[in-house]
């Protein structure tokens, strides 16, 4: 499954503060953790105010699944999205 | 009244845009980057901040001329300027003597030294045929940009002592005062308007900065806790006669300064008092912040940066500021 397509799995009222969760998360990585091409992206959609958009959170799950695999893992749970992490088994065995 | 946010270039390129875009939507009105060796780059972190955002002004806070000559940092804030056309400040300074040492750089004649700056950097920004002659700096007639600059580029000082707090006041378009206590910020405000006033200017002309160490935070012994590191610095780098005005023994700071070096940071932290921490920084929780920064903006301050930490949390302090102490303030200009 695409990352497009997981986004579209979060329901519309846990996008804004999904999205404020991954991007504190990242905010957080360490050096080199996000790709710089996505991480132009983030900027991109932030700026806009659209992070929470369907857009905007498929290139910030892409940017967690590169970071923070175990962390947006977590994430997902906190959320209850558990359909979501079910999408990411192949990633996250060890953790569902 | 402006506010503005320092960032000292210490994290990846894209999370200091995050945070300088954060700064913009909330209404801060500039952005600044410190000039480190060490740190990530100035302009590259600037570039990166103006592509991303539309309306906050921005500048190196502060950069110096002895490690960038003044052509080049001319030709860095030119070239900004075609990326953030209008919004470019320089904010220029003697530089910090630790980090010269380190590379070998003598701070030599300082006041001179960025007053000639300053004259090179408007000289270039002008595109002037003319040559330099200066006692610190000589440019050759000819030395001129081959692209225009069309805006205006606002020069800043970056000062603390006396003597370059009246070069401010003489030649900058803005003064960056390094200090946190108002009564420090008030005897400097007084050597700004000397300056001003000895070159035929007025305080007014001058957009005055209290460029602060500043930390907000939800409570005051969160806030107070992240910006214990930065005052253990500071206090270990003033001269006696500023520790003297606050009553901090110079023993204190030799021990601090001691321990820094030797990389002990629990003692020297250990060391930095409530005193410490109400003479140089401004911190609390935003309430206690708005108390602090009417009393500094009445001293004859027109722009308040909120320097390094912000906070024990970069984001929350930025959106807690920007949410619960700024809007008092705008309301009121």
């Amino acid at each position: 499954m695409e990352y497009r397509e997981l986004a579209k799995l979060i329901p519309k009222m846990e996008r804004e503060p999904f999205a404020e969760r991954l991007t504190d998360i990242l905010l957080e990585s360490g050096s080199g953790a996000v790709p710089p091409h996505l991480a132009k992206i983030i900027l991109h959609y932030w700026q806009r105010d659209q992070l929470g958009s369907q857009a905007g959170l498929t290139h910030l799950i892409e940017a967690m699944a590169s970071a923070e695999p175990e962390r947006l893992a977590q994430v997902l749970d906190e959320f209850k999205l558990h359909d979501l992490a079910g999408a990411f088994s192949p990633i996250w065995d060890k953790q569902f | 009244m402006s506010f503005g946010i320092e960032f000292v270039p210490m994290e990846l390129f894209w999370k200091t845009t995050y945070y300088s875009i954060q700064a913009e939507k909330l209404g801060y009105d500039s952005v600044w980057i410190t000039d480190h060796f060490n740190n990530r780059n100035v302009y590259v972190s600037l570039s990166f901040i103006a592509n991303y955002t539309d309306s906050i002004r921005m500048g190196p806070g502060v950069t110096n001329p002895y490690l960038v000559h003044p052509v080049m940092t001319a030709q860095a804030v030119a070239s900004l300027n075609e990326v953030a056309p209008g919004r470019v400040l320089c904010g220029i300074g003697a530089g910090d003597r630790t980090s010269l040492d380190i590379v070998g750089a003598e701070m030599s004649n300082p006041v001179r030294t960025v007053r000639e700056t300053v004259e090179i950097i408007r000289r270039q920004l002008a595109r002037e045929k003319e040559g330099y002659e200066g006692s610190v700096y000589r440019i050759k007639p000819g030395a001129k940009f081959n692209f225009k600059v069309e805006n205006h580029v606002p020069i800043y000082v970056g000062a603390q002592g006396p003597r370059m707090l009246q070069l401010a006041g003489g030649i900058g378009d803005g003064a960056l005062i390094n200090a946190s206590h108002p009564d420090d910020i008030e005897r400097a405000v007084a050597q700004i308007r000397k300056g001003a006033e000895d070159a035929g200017r007025r305080l007014d002309d001058i957009d005055v900065a209290a460029y602060t160490c500043f930390s907000v935070a939800e409570t005051e012994k969160k806030a107070k806790k992240a910006v214990v590191p930065v005052v253990a610095y500071i206090v270990a780098g003033s001269p006696s006669s500023v520790l003297e005005t606050f009553g901090i023994s110079v023993d204190a700071s030799e021990g601090i300064r001691r321990n820094l070096a030797e990389r002990r940071w629990d003692e020297a932290f250990g060391a930095v008092n409530m005193d410490m921490i109400d003479a140089f920084s401004v911190c609390g929780s935003p309430e206690q912040c708005v108390d602090k920064i009417d009393t500094i903006l009445k001293k004859g301050v027109s722009h308040f940066v909120t320097g390094s930490p912000l906070g024990p949390d970069k984001k929350n302090a930025i959106n807690l500021f920007g949410k619960e102490v700024l809007p008092l303030f705008k309301e009121q200009t």
